[in-house]
C-alpha cells in the first residue's frame, strides 16, 4: 500500500510515510564537494593526522564517548583537528554537555551523540529541548529533522560510519539553517 | 599567499573524501552496500544486542480539540502516557513492546442541556510484537503482533480502528499476506469507530454505555507490491460477527457481515497517482421476532492525487466514493466502521455517493527546517448524494466546504485550525458551521 506525503486522518503521525515523492529540499552536496576537493588540493599536507584518525573511526563498530566528542567538536570548529578527547569534552561541557557515562571508553549512545551534535553545531530544537536540553530530546529533534534516518533506539551504539553520516548531515543542516 | 582553510573545512574535506572512496569490506563485516532485510537508509552496521531487544523509551502526549459548532462549544482533551521498545529490524529476531494508556475529557455545551462533561480512561495500545527473518522459508519475514493495536483493510471502505487480538504477516519480495483476528467490545467507544447496527447507533449517543459495539472481526489481505509499472494489487476479506446480547434476555437486533475487496494503486504518470477499490458486502440482519434477512451491497472508491510545483508543494486530490443503498438491484452497503468524510459530513457510507475535491499547498516547502516545510494550507469541497433516488435533484444530501491550516513547527508541538460549512440538500435541516482548533504536545 502506498503512502502519501500527508495523511488527512492524522495530525501528528509518528510513523513517517515513505516519501514516494521527495519533499526534501535540495542539498548543495555537489557544490560543497567541488569546493572542498579544491581545498583538499591546497591543504593536503595538513590533512594527514586528521585523516588517519577519521580513517580509524570509520572502521570502528562502536565509537566510544571520547571519539564521539572529538567528531562533534572538531566538525564544528570548537577544537583544532589535532586535539584530544579531553579538549573536545571541555569544549562541549562549556556548551552544556554533562558526562553521564563512567568512562570515556564506554560506547557512546545514539542519544548522547545526538546531544553532542546539537551542542556543537548549535542546532535548533523543540520546546522540550529548550526546557530540558539533553540526550533524550536531542535524539528526538534530530530524528524529526531527519538527520537521524531510519529506525533505531536512542540507546544503541554508534558505528564510525554512521557517526560520519550524522556529522555530515548535521553540518549540512547547520549551514542551511544559518543561511 | 594562500591561507589555510578552517579546521571545520579541513574536517569536511576529509569526511567527503573518505566517504566517497569505498573501503574494502573485511571478512565478517558488512560494507556500505549491504542491505539487511527491513533496514532503513541509515542502518548501523552494528548488531545491537544478540537478542533483538531494544531500549525502552517513555513519554506523554497531550492532544486538545476545541470545536465551536453553530455557537455551541465542545472540547476533547486526551492525555496519554506511553512506554515502548521498538528496535529496528536488522536481520535477527526482533521483539517490540508498546503500552499506551489514556485519560480523556469530553465536554459539550448545548442550550437545551447545558454542559455535559465526561471523564474517561482507556488503554490506547498494549501490544507485543516479533519479527522473525527467514520464516517460514529462507528469504521471507514473519511478523507477529498481539494485544490491542490498530488494524485496517487497504480500501478504507470497510474497517479501520482498534482491535484486541492477534495478527501475523508473512512477507516475501513478491507477496505479502496478513491475517488479523480480534474483538472490539473491550475498547472504549470514544476510541472506536465501529457502527454497524441500529443498536450501535443508539449506544453511541447513550452516555451510560462505555464500551464499543461488541464485534468479532477477522481480516485477511494478500498484497502483490510492484505488480507491473509500480502498481500494487491487494485483495482480501473481512468477516464481522455481532456479539451483542441483551442482559435482560430480550431479543435485540444483530447484524453479521462478510466482505470481499479488491484494491489497486500506483502511478498513472509522473506526479499523478491513483487508488481504486471495489468491495462487496454480505449483510445478515436479524431483528427481534423476525427471520434473518440477507442483502448484498457494493461499494467503490476512486481517488486521484496530483503533485505539482517545486518540492511537490501543491497537491490536488479528487475522490469519488460509492456505497449502495437498498434498491431492486442492490442492498445496503454497511461498513464496519464509519468513514471520515469531512468535519460535518457524518454519513455512514451506505446509500451514498460522495465526491470531494481537495487542494493543499506547502508555501515553505523549500525551507531547510522541517517545521517550516510542515506548514500546509488546504481547502476542500464535497457533495454527498443518495445512491438510490428517483432523480438527481432528490438525491442531493448536502454540500460541505472547508479549509485547514496545519503546522508542526517543532518536533514536540503541532496544531491545526479548521473551519467548515455544511449545506443540506433535499434532506431537512439548516446549514451548519463549525470551527475547530487542534493542538498536540509531546513530552
Amino acid at each position: 500500500m502506498q503512502c502519501f506525503l500527508f495523511s488527512r486522518s492524522t495530525l501528528l503521525s509518528e510513523k513517517n510515510c515513505v516519501n514516494i515523492r521527495s519533499g526534501m529540499p535540495q542539498r548543495k552536496h555537489r557544490a560543497i564537494l567541488s569546493f572542498v576537493v579544491a581545498l583538499l588540493l591546497l591543504s593536503l599536507p595538513s590533512m594527514g593526522q586528521s585523516a588517519e584518525r577519521i580513517d580509524e573511526y570509520l572502521e570502528r563498530q562502536r565509537l566510544d564517548v571520547a571519539q564521539a566528542a572529538y567528531l562533534a567538536a572538531a566538525s564544528a570548529s570548537l577544537i583544532p583537528a589535532d586535539s584530544g578527547a579531553e579538549q573536545a569534552l571541555d569544549a562541549l561541557s562549556e556548551r552544556g554537555f554533562e558526562m553521564r557515562q563512567e568512562s570515556l571508553q564506554a560506547d557512546v549512545r545514539l542519544d548522547e551523540f545526538s546531544f553532542m551534535l546539537m551542542l556543537a553545531h548549535d542546532l535548533p530544537g523543540g520546546f522540550m529541548y529548550a526546557l530540558f536540553p539533553g540526550p533524550r530530546y536531542a535524539y528526538r529533534d534530530l530524528r524529526y529533522e531527519r538527520i537521524i534516518e531510519g529506525g533505531g533506539d536512542p540507546g544503541e551504539p554508534v558505528s564510525g560510519r554512521r557517526a560520519m553520516r550524522l556529522v555530515g548531515r548535521a553540518m549540512d543542516f547547520s549551514e542551511e539553517v544559518d543561511g | 599567499m594562500i591561507s589555510l582553510p578552517r579546521p571545520s573545512t579541513m574536517f569536511a574535506v576529509t569526511l567527503v573524501i573518505l566517504l566517497t572512496v569505498p573501503l574494502p569490506a573485511q571478512e565478517g563485516e558488512p560494507d556500505d552496500e549491504t542491505t539487511l532485510p527491513g533496514a532503513g537508509p541509515d542502518e548501523a552496521e552494528v548488531q545491537y544486542g544478540a537478542t533483538g531487544l531494544g531500549d525502552v523509551d517513555f513519554g506523554a502526549n497531550i492532544n486538545s480539540r476545541s470545536d465551536l459548532r453553530d455557537g455551541d462549544p465542545s472540547f476533547r482533551n486526551d492525555l496519554s502516557l506511553w512506554l515502548r521498545s521498538e528496535p529496528e529490524f536488522r536481520g535477527i529476531p526482533t521483539f517490540s513492546f508498546v503500552a499506551d494508556v489514556g485519560a480523556t475529557n469530553i465536554s459539550r455545551y448545548t442550550e437545551d442541556e447545558g454542559w455535559n462533561v465526561r471523564n474517561l480512561a482507556d488503554v490506547n495500545a498494549l501490544r507485543l510484537g516479533g519479527i522473525f527473518p527467514d520464516r517460514p522459508e529462507p528469504g521471507m519475514i514473519f511478523r507477529l503482533r498481539a494485544g490491542r493495536f490498530r488494524a485496517s483493510e487497504p480500501t478504507g471502505l470497510i474497517f479501520s480502528g482498534r482491535i484486541d487480538g492477534i495478527g501475523f504477516t508473512v512477507e516475501s519480495s513478491r507477496l505479502i499476506m496478513n491475517f488479523t483476528g480480534g474483538y472490539t467490545g473491550f475498547i472504549g467507544k470514544h476510541n472506536s469507530s465501529v457502527s454497524v447496527s441500529d443498536e450501535d447507533v443508539i449506544d453511541q449517543s447513550d452516555d451510560d454505555v462505555f464500551f464499543a459495539p461488541p464485534r468479532l472481526l477477522g481480516l485477511a489481505t494478500a498484497e502483490i507490491p510492484d505488480l507491473i509499472g509500480r502498481q500494487s494489487l491487494e485483495l482480501g476479506g473481512v468477516i464481522q460477527g455481532d456479539q451483542r446480547s441483551d442482559d435482560n434476555g430480550d431479543e435485540i437486533q444483530t447484524v453479521n457481515s462478510q466482505y470481499a475487496y479488491l484494491a489497486v494503486n500506483g502511478p498513472l504518470a509522473d506526479s499523478l497517482y491513483y487508488d481504486a477499490a471495489l468491495a462487496s458486502a454480505f449483510i445478515q440482519t436479524a431483528d427481534p421476532g423476525e427471520q434473518s434477512e440477507s442483502e448484498v451491497g457494493v461499494a467503490g472508491l476512486l481517488r486521484g492525487r496530483y503533485f505539482a510545483g517545486a518540492d511537490d508543494r501543491h497537491v490536488v486530490t479528487l475522490e469519488g466514493r460509492y456505497g449502495s443503498g437498498a434498491s431492486a438491484q442492490t442492498g445496503n452497503f454497511v461498513p464496519v466502521s464509519t468513514p471520515s468524510l469531512g468535519l460535518l459530513n457524518s454519513y455512514s457510507g451506505r446509500d451514498l455517493v460522495n465526491v470531494q475535491l481537495d487542494y493543499s499547498v506547502r508555501p515553505l516547502a523549500d525551507s531547510p527546517r522541517r517545521g517550516a516545510r510542515s506548514l500546509q494550507l488546504s481547502a476542500y469541497g464535497s457533495g454527498a448524494f443518495r445512491a438510490v433516488a428517483d432523480d438527481v435533484a432528490s438525491s442531493v444530501r448536502g454540500y460541505e466546504t472547508g479549509t485547514r491550516i496545519t503546522v508542526r513547527p517543532v518536533s514536540d508541538f503541532g496544531g491545526r485550525i479548521s473551519a467548515a460549512g455544511f449545506f443540506p440538500g433535499q434532506e431537512p435541516g439548516d446549514p451548519e458551521f463549525v470551527g475547530r482548533l487542534e493542538l498536540s504536545m509531546r513530552y
